[in-house]
C-alpha cells in the first residue's frame, strides 16, 4: 500500500461517512497531503474491496473489513507522528462538517444547460430560510455552494432587515 | 468513458430489425383516454404507473400545479372497473394542492399480499429528490392511501418492483445529479416481504470511477428471472443506445455495460414478462433526441430473452381519439384478463398532456 492509498483509508477511518468532497479537503486544504489524483485512489480502492459506498445526499465511503485490516497494517509502518497529525486535523474537521449540515448548499443541472441551486438554513429539524435560485453555469453553482456556509447568516440577515424593513418586528430565534 | 461492445442478446442476431414502415401495430389493439389533460385544471402530467387490483384498473401519474416539478406535485389516479372502457374521477394518491415547494414524483404501484402498494419519489425542487416513500391503499371502496415509511433515499423508480424468486422485490431506481455526484442507477431490493423496511441499494457501476460510464438521466426498468436480472438503462446522453446491464445473482453485482443494438430512443423503456412467459420491453423508436413520436413494444418468444418481433403501439395522430397525438412517452404495463394494458403519457402540440391506455389482446403479439 502507497502513501496515497494510506491517506485515503486514514480518512475514511477518521472521517464519519465522509464524501469525496470531504474527504479533498480534509487530505488537502488541511495541508496533511500534498494534492494527488484521489478520485483514482477512491475507485482503486473500492474496487479492491476496501471501501465500499453507500447513498446519503450523495455517495458516501466507509472502509469494508478488510480495509479497516489494510489500514491497520499500514499503520504499523507509519510513523506516530502521522497519526496524531490526523488525529488532530479530523478533530476540526468533524465539527466543520457538522456544522456543515445545517448550511445546505446543492445544486443539480438541467436538460436546457442551466443550473438550479437550493440554499438553505436549517436549525435542527426546522428549516430557517430557504432560497432556490438558478445559475447560467457550473462555476458560479460551485463557488455559491462553497461560500454558503460562510455566508447563510449574512444572507438571511440582509433577507429579514429587507422584508422587516420599519415593521417592527421581531426577528425569529431558532434555538 | 469506456468504449463500450454491443449487447450480445436482446435482439435475434439472424433477423434484420424491422424498417420502421413494417412495424405494424398488433391486431385488436385499442387505444383509450384514461384521463384527459383538456378536462383538467392541472397543465403538467407525466410518468403513468398501472395495476390491477381489487377488480380495479388503476392509472395513476404525476402532475404538477405549474411547469414540470414547479408549485407543488402530487400523485393522482383514476381507476376502471370494466377494463378501461370507463373511468372514475381522479383521487389524490400522495402530497396535497396547497404544500408548495413539495413534490411527489412520480409513483410505482406493486401489489404484496392482499393489498395494493405504491413508491413515491420526494423532492424538494426539480431534481432534488430527498426520499423514496411507500404508500398502501386502505380497504375498502374509496381510494384511501396512507404512506407507511421511507424505504430508501431520494431515488427515483419509473417501473413496478418485481417480486422475484428468492422472495424479494427488486426495482431498478436512478438518483440525479446532485453538486458533484453525477446521476446514476441502482438496483433497489426488499427484505423479503417486508417491504416497510428499507431496501438495499446495490450500484450498477461506480459513479464515481473517473474512468467511467457517465449517464445524465439513467431512467432503468429490468427483466427478473430467477437470479437472472437484465437492466437496461435510459442514454441519458442524447440519442445513443440504452446500456444493457447483467446480473446473476439477484442484482447484488452486476456486469460492465454493452450498448443496445436496438434503435432505442433516449427515453423511459418499460420491461416486462408476460405470464406465459415472453418477455417484452416498450420504448420509443430512436428518432433524433428528444423525439417522442412513436412507441414501440418488441417481443420475444416465451422463456428467451431474445427479442424478435416489434409492432407500433402509438404513433402521430391517432383517428380513434379523435386525431389528437404528437409524442407518446414514459410507457408502463400491467398484464390482466387476456390484455396487455400499455399506458404512455400523450402530449399534443399545445402541450396539453393526458395518461393514455393501449389495450393489446396478447393473443396479437
Amino acid at each position: 500500500m502507497d502513501r496515497q492509498e494510506l491517506a485515503v483509508l486514514l480518512a475514511v477511518d477518521k472521517l464519519v461517512s465522509p464524501t469525496p468532497s470531504q474527504i479533498f479537503r480534509f487530505l488537502f486544504d488541511s495541508g496533511l497531503e500534498r494534492e494527488f489524483d484521489s478520485p483514482r485512489t477512491l475507485s482503486r480502492l473500492r474496487e479492491d474491496g476496501l471501501l465500499e459506498q453507500g447513498v446519503s445526499t450523495g455517495i458516501t465511503y466507509s472502509l469494508t473489513e478488510g480495509g479497516l485490516r489494510r489500514l491497520k497494517e499500514g499503520l504499523v509502518r507509519a510513523s506516530a507522528d502521522i497519526q496524531r497529525q490526523y488525529e488532530a486535523a479530523a478533530n476540526d474537521y468533524r465539527v466543520v462538517f457538522e456544522r456543515e449540515k445545517d448550511y445546505i448548499a446543492l445544486y443539480t443541472e438541467q436538460s436546457n444547460g442551466i443550473f438550479p441551486m437550493f440554499l438553505s438554513i436549517r436549525r435542527k429539524d426546522k428549516i430557517l430560510m430557504q432560497v432556490n435560485i438558478i445559475v447560467q453555469n457550473e462555476a458560479s453553482a460551485k463557488a455559491i455552494a462553497k461560500a454558503w456556509t460562510d455566508r447563510a447568516n449574512g444572507t438571511y440577515d440582509a433577507v429579514w432587515d429587507s422584508i422587516a424593513h420599519g415593521l417592527d418586528l421581531q426577528k425569529p430565534e431558532f434555538s | 468513458m469506456p468504449e463500450l461492445k454491443t449487447c450480445s442478446f436482446v435482439w435475434a442476431a439472424d433477423i434484420p430489425y424491422p424498417e420502421e414502415s413494417a412495424i405494424l401495430p398488433p391486431a385488436g389493439m385499442r387505444h383509450i383516454i384514461a384521463h384527459d389533460g383538456r378536462k383538467d385544471i392541472l397543465p403538467f402530467l407525466l410518468d403513468v404507473s398501472l395495476a390491477h387490483h381489487g377488480g380495479r384498473l388503476y392509472a395513476a401519474w404525476y402532475n404538477s400545479t405549474d411547469a414540470e416539478i414547479c408549485g407543488t406535485s402530487l400523485i393522482r389516479g383514476v381507476y376502471s372497473e370494466d377494463g378501461g372502457d370507463s373511468w372514475s374521477e381522479p383521487f389524490v394518491l400522495a402530497g396535497s394542492f396547497s404544500n408548495v415547494g413539495r413534490h411527489c414524483v412520480p409513483v410505482n404501484f406493486f401489489p404484496c399480499g392482499d393489498d395494493l402498494y405504491a413508491l413515491v419519489t420526494e423532492m424538494s425542487g426539480r431534481n432534488m429528490t430527498t426520499a423514496l416513500k411507500l404508500y398502501k391503499r386502505q380497504p375498502g371502496g374509496e381510494e384511501v392511501w396512507t404512506q407507511i415509511s421511507q424505504v430508501a433515499d431520494g431515488f427515483i423508480t419509473n417501473t413496478n418492483p418485481i417480486k422475484m424468486d428468492n422472495g424479494n422485490w427488486i426495482v431498478g431506481g436512478w438518483t440525479p445529479r446532485k453538486n458533484e455526484t453525477p446521476a446514476f442507477p441502482v438496483a433497489l431490493i426488499s427484505q423479503g416481504d417486508d417491504i416497510a423496511a428499507p431496501w438495499r441499494c446495490r450500484f450498477l457501476y461506480d459513479p464515481l470511477n473517473p474512468d467511467g460510464v457517465r449517464i445524465r438521466c439513467p431512467e432503468i426498468t429490468l427483466h427478473a428471472q430467477s437470479g437472472n436480472i437484465v437492466a437496461y438503462v435510459r442514454n441519458g446522453n442524447g440519442d445513443g443506445p440504452a446500456y444493457i446491464y447483467e446480473s446473476v445473482d439477484y442484482g447484488s453485482s452486476w456486469s460492465e455495460p454493452a450498448l443496445s443494438p436496438m434503435p432505442i430512443a433516449g427515453s423511459k423503456m418499460c420491461a416486462g414478462i408476460l405470464a406465459d412467459g415472453r418477455r417484452y420491453l416498450v420504448y420509443n423508436a430512436e428518432r433524433g433526441n428528444f423525439v417522442r413520436t412513436l412507441l414501440c413494444i418488441a417481443v420475444a418468444e416465451p422463456g428467451s430473452r431474445v427479442f424478435s418481433k416489434v409492432y407500433r403501439l402509438f404513433e402521430g395522430g391517432d383517428a380513434a381519439l379523435g386525431g389528437r397525438g404528437r409524442t407518446w412517452f414514459y410507457p408502463a404495463k400491467c398484464e390482466f384478463g387476456g390484455y396487455l394494458y400499455i399506458g404512455c403519457t400523450l402530449q399534443e402540440a399545445d402541450n396539453v398532456r393526458s395518461a393514455v391506455i393501449a389495450k393489446v389482446p396478447l393473443a396479437s403479439l
